[in-house]
């Protein structure tokens, strides 16, 4: 299983990495589905086969279904990658990269660090598996009001975005397909923006 | 004899001046002819409060005198029962009416009524409570009896006046004031009747609002008085603090068990009260609303210098008197500011043009001299002056009122003269008022009070020779000026018969229109005339009859709870012997004085009558020019105080005009500002910036944790 | 299962770190709302893998009971995120972040 963790950690690290820099929506969607996969494996080599069906059930499953679907209602024509191209161009990288990097470098020496409480117990003592069993029966004893807390807020999510998403005929739904750029909400109360503090944001 | 409550005193010109304001609207809408029986019922009403006011002060005094003459031979603890006992041989005085006096711890005889608990919280109790003691007896029947006259004058003086409903009533009130103020138990109740003077006066001084000049004046009146108001109030604060209770009787005894004589607090305390009475009694440096205040009606002047307002500073300190003893500084300083204000008043009187003007100023110097005798610690003397000074004084304004009643308005003495042919009666009345304003030796009220004053301030450890001296002087000064205003006003030629005199301005004649003052006026002023010649009777020197009646009513409510007093000199010898050469000086002195006055007078009599043509020799004299300039003008005090306090002022507007403050608060501001856009504009609106501050925070989380594991820089629970 | 005990906390808690960095990344770099949504799953995921590593290093549920939570949070966040997007599409013809800054100070 140790092979199995650490084939499944490289896979799902470049393919979330592919998933987060293409330029075509439906390709990275479908990266984010191998990266998911490549982390439901992570679980199952850590010990814990049902939050690894889950994680393909409810993530792979659920939650990308729900971007392709909003993909489909964006309606991405050719033009839109073209656009993500232009905008993932040559300049761009160097600050989220060099920031990201740090983060991980930092996350890092933090949990290779020196700290007895990380290396020394560790390294000595690996990850073991977690009976289901015992996810069950914490799930349905200590943390019961919890789980129902989630419930809830899955409910109201579910109302919230139903709510937000209906199609609403009126002032604020004036340009749903149209390729021009609006840009910004039209009314008496819109401020005009000068020109020079929206540079380097072309949105043709 | 019923027995009178005390707030009946105060209470009828309080209910008359009520009256007066319920029918003064009417009495002025309604036409001349047809309000002349209501503002005749205004006066009547007027006139009959401060009557009665004067009946039930008599009344209510009447024990105390009972006490004090019933029992005349008796001093000391046996005087209660030798009181009653002395009644009864009196027969007059009634055994129960002396019974409801009481001793204070000094055995003056009182009078104490408590009309209700005023306020009573936190640690301080004050009963709303009146309290007649000889001084208040003294103070209640001038107020009164002058008063009463001055109102029966008004009457007349003031019946062509359109609005003559507020004018009694704003009179009414102001006796009223003045009753409580000179009645008031505690501090708070005397407070209230100070204030109400205060208010009164400005609105009389104001009556004839329409001129700005009235305005001015009386606003002037009012905020040099609020001065010593202030202090006043500063007064009761530290007094409460310390004592916890505004009675003045009660702080009195605390004084003396209190604190040494020269203790910080007396000085401080007694130094406010000084500085209260300094505004009320218009002494020097509050002494320039009093000349001003003359733009009310002549009633009001003469109200207000000869029985209240102007004397509430000398009962002030008379009756807190026990306190000034414990502060010798402030009795100093008293007793020169008296006497500065005595002679730098009787110079500037001296060259006044206006014929109430030279009375103000002689109000002025004569209310110098009273502070003179208390800053002495000759409270009797202070308090006889006050007596003899409300006679005179008030007659000399009611005069001078006829005097401009007849002349058509006219106020320049340089331009009057020869009544005296036209109305002998009144010049005999101004006669004899101006005689005792220059205290004409033996025949006049003034000759005794002053007297006393300079035999105080003679023999007073605090008094030396030079101030009596100054004040001889002061006395020549004011025999100068009596005469020249009588003399100007009265007598010489009439203005048209000198028209061709230059040292007349403008020689329009008044003799023509000539109007005599009616009988009444003159009548109400005998009373007045009597009482310039005789009260002085009532306590004469050793060597002129000695007769003590005055210190032996009023002595009493001068001792002090503790035996503690100022007069040194006499304690100890007793006998007969330092007895009569004490007298036999007290004559020499006199005599002394007495020739000042007398070459006083004669200067004037030569200068003004015998021989004016010399005044145009000595007008040539620039010196004296001068010396009249600055006369005239009142040392200019005027113009000092200006500089001192108005150009500060200015100068202090002129530099907060920028609003320095509001700079501090607006540059606040617009440092808030400028920090709101500063911060702002870390929100720029887009998530990326928003992600990548929501990163760096978990770096330096991440950093700070990281750091506090390699360097312990707080204790971390986990023990790493 | 006891070949699994080879793997030490440590790599589990470096794989959660970099898909951490990975999705941060993506957040950063990325203004269409889409993938900036898909960058937040990846985030998401990097604590899951942290939290199951952690439950069972120290075998306790308590590391997976929390995964579950922050799958039930990330589809109820998908939901509504999902459908901003396509209002905001709507409205402004455009999923592009950049011009949303109507909020900036």
């Amino acid at each position: 299983m140790t092979g199995l963790f650490y084939v499944s950690a490289v896979v799902a690290v470049i393919a979330c990495l592919a998933a987060v820099t293409r330029a075509n929506a439906m390709h990275a969607l479908l990266f984010l589905v191998t990266g998911l996969f490549a982390i439901a494996l992570v679980f199952l080599a850590l010990g814990a086969p049902f939050i690894a069906a889950l994680e393909v059930i409810v993530y792979a499953g659920a939650i990308v279904v729900l971007f392709l679907f909003a993909l489909m209602f964006l309606n991405f024509g050719p033009q839109a990658v073209g656009r993500e191209m232009q905008q993932l161009g040559a300049h761009g990288w160097a600050a989220p990269a060099a920031l990201s990097a740090v983060l991980l470098a930092a996350l890092a020496s933090a949990i290779v660090s020196s700290d007895p409480r990380f290396t020394a117990q560790a390294a000595l003592t690996a990850v073991s598996p977690v009976s289901i069993e015992d996810v069950g029966a914490s799930l349905f004893g200590g943390y019961a009001v919890a789980v129902e807390l989630a419930s809830l807020l899955l409910l109201v999510g579910l109302v919230g975005a139903m709510w937000i998403g209906r199609q609403r005929s009126g002032v604020l739904a004036l340009s749903g397909t149209s390729a021009e750029p609006p840009a910004r909400l039209a009314g008496p109360d819109s401020v005009p923006v000068p020109d020079n503090q929206r540079e380097g944001e072309t949105v043709t | 004899m019923p027995s009178v409550p005390l707030w009946t005193i105060v209470a009828a010109p309080l209910l008359g001046g009520l009256i007066c304001a319920a029918l003064a609207s009417r009495a002025k809408s309604s036409r001349v002819d047809d309000g002349r029986a209501l503002r005749a019922a205004i006066s009547a009403v007027a006139c009959c409060a401060v009557g009665g006011s004067l009946v039930a002060g008599v009344l209510a005094s009447w024990p105390l005198f009972a006490v004090t003459f019933g029992a005349a031979p008796a001093q000391g603890p046996a005087a209660l029962a030798a009181a009653v006992a002395g009644n009864q041989a009196a027969g007059l005085l009634s055994p129960q009416a002396a019974a409801s006096v009481d001793r204070w711890v000094t055995g003056m005889p009182y009078v104490r009524e408590t009309l209700y608990t005023w306020i009573d919280t936190g640690g301080i109790a004050l009963d709303f409570s009146l309290w007649l003691d000889p001084l208040s007896v003294l103070m209640v029947l001038v107020i009164t009896s002058v008063g009463l006259l001055i109102h029966l004058y008004a009457a007349a003086y003031m019946a062509d006046e359109r609005d003559l409903g507020r004018f009694f009533c704003y009179l009414n009130l102001f006796c009223a004031a003045m009753l409580l103020l000179v009645l008031g138990d505690g501090l708070m109740t005397l407070f209230v009747g100070w204030e109400g003077v205060g208010a009164c006066s400005y609105l009389l001084i104001g009556f004839w609002y329409d001129k700005p000049a009235n305005g001015a004046a009386a606003r002037k009146a009012f905020i040099v008085t609020r001065i010593g108001d202030a202090a006043f109030l500063l007064a009761m604060l530290v007094l409460a603090w310390n004592f916890g209770t505004l009675r003045i009787a009660e702080i009195l005894e605390r004084v003396t068990v209190v604190w040494q004589p020269g203790h910080p607090i007396a000085l401080a305390v007694a130094g406010l009260l000084l500085l209260a009475a300094l505004g009320k009694s218009a002494q020097v440096p509050l002494q320039i609303w009093l000349p001003d205040a003359m733009a009310g009606p002549t009633p009001v002047s003469a109200l207000l210098h000869a029985a209240t307002m102007v004397t509430a500073g000398v009962y002030l300190i008379a009756r807190c008197h026990t306190l000034f003893l414990f502060a010798p500084a402030v009795l100093a300083m008293t007793a020169t500011l008296g006497t500065i204000t005595a002679i730098s008043a009787a110079c500037s009187a001296l060259g006044q043009r206006d014929i109430k003007r030279v009375l103000a100023y002689s109000t002025i110097s004569q209310i110098g001299f009273m502070f003179t005798a208390l800053g002495v610690g000759a409270f009797v003397a202070a308090m006889f002056h006050f007596f003899t000074h409300a006679f005179f004084k008030a007659l000399l304004f009611l005069s001078a009122g006829s005097v401009t009643h007849s002349l058509d308005g006219e106020t320049d003495i340089t331009r009057m003269g020869g009544l005296a042919r036209r109305l002998p009666m009144l010049t005999m009345l101004a006669g004899i008022g101006a005689a005792a304003l220059a205290g004409v030796p033996l025949v006049t009220s003034g000759f005794y009070s002053k007297d006393q004053i300079l035999w105080g301030a003679y023999q007073a450890p605090i008094g030396n020779a030079s101030m009596w001296a100054v004040l001889v002087l002061t006395a020549a000064i004011t025999a100068l000026y009596s005469m020249r205003w009588y003399l100007l006003v009265f007598w010489g030629e009439g203005a048209s018969e000198r028209a061709a005199d230059p040292d007349v301005d403008v020689g329009s004649g008044h003799s023509s229109a000539l109007h005599r003052p009616s009988r009444w006026l003159l009548w109400t002023c005998v009373p007045l005339a009597v009482g310039a010649l005789f009260a002085g009777f009532v306590q004469t020197p050793e060597r002129l009859g000695g007769v003590h009646a005055f210190e032996q009513f009023i002595g009493p409510a001068f001792l002090s709870p503790g035996g503690l007093t100022l007069r040194a000199r006499s304690d100890g010898e007793g006998s007969a012997l330092a007895a009569e050469a004490e007298h036999a000086l007290e004559l020499r002195l006199m005599s002394v004085s007495s020739a000042a006055v007398v070459a006083g007078l004669l200067l004037g009599f030569w200068l003004y009558f015998l021989n004016p043509g010399i005044r145009r020799l000595l007008r040539a004299s620039p010196i004296l020019t001068r010396l009249r300039q600055v006369w005239a003008a009142g040392w200019f005090a005027d113009e000092v105080a200006d500089a001192m306090v108005g150009q500060t002022y200015t100068t202090m507007a002129l530099l907060l005009r920028s609003d320095p403050a509001d700079r501090a608060v607006l540059g606040g501001a617009r440092g808030v500002g400028w920090a709101h856009r500063l911060v702002a504009r870390t929100q720029t609106g887009r998530l990326q910036t928003y992600v990548a501050a929501l990163l760096l925070g978990v770096l330096a989380l991440l950093t700070v944790w990281l750091w506090s594991e390699l360097l312990p820089l707080w204790p971390t629970g986990a023990g790493g | 299962m006891s070949a699994s005990a080879a793997v030490p906390l440590e790599h589990v808690l470096l794989l959660g770190a970099a898909l951490l960095a990975v999705g941060a990344f993506g957040a950063l770099r990325r203004r269409n709302l889409l993938f900036v949504l898909v960058s937040i799953e990846v985030m998401l995921n990097g604590a899951a893998v942290a939290f199951v590593g952690a439950g069972a290093r120290w075998q306790q549920p308590d590391g997976q009971i929390f995964v579950l939570f922050i799958m039930t949070m990330a589809a109820a966040e998908v939901a509504v995120g999902l459908a901003l997007l396509l209002r905001i599409r709507a409205v402004t013809g455009s999923v592009d972040t950049s011009g949303l800054d109507r909020l900036r100070g």
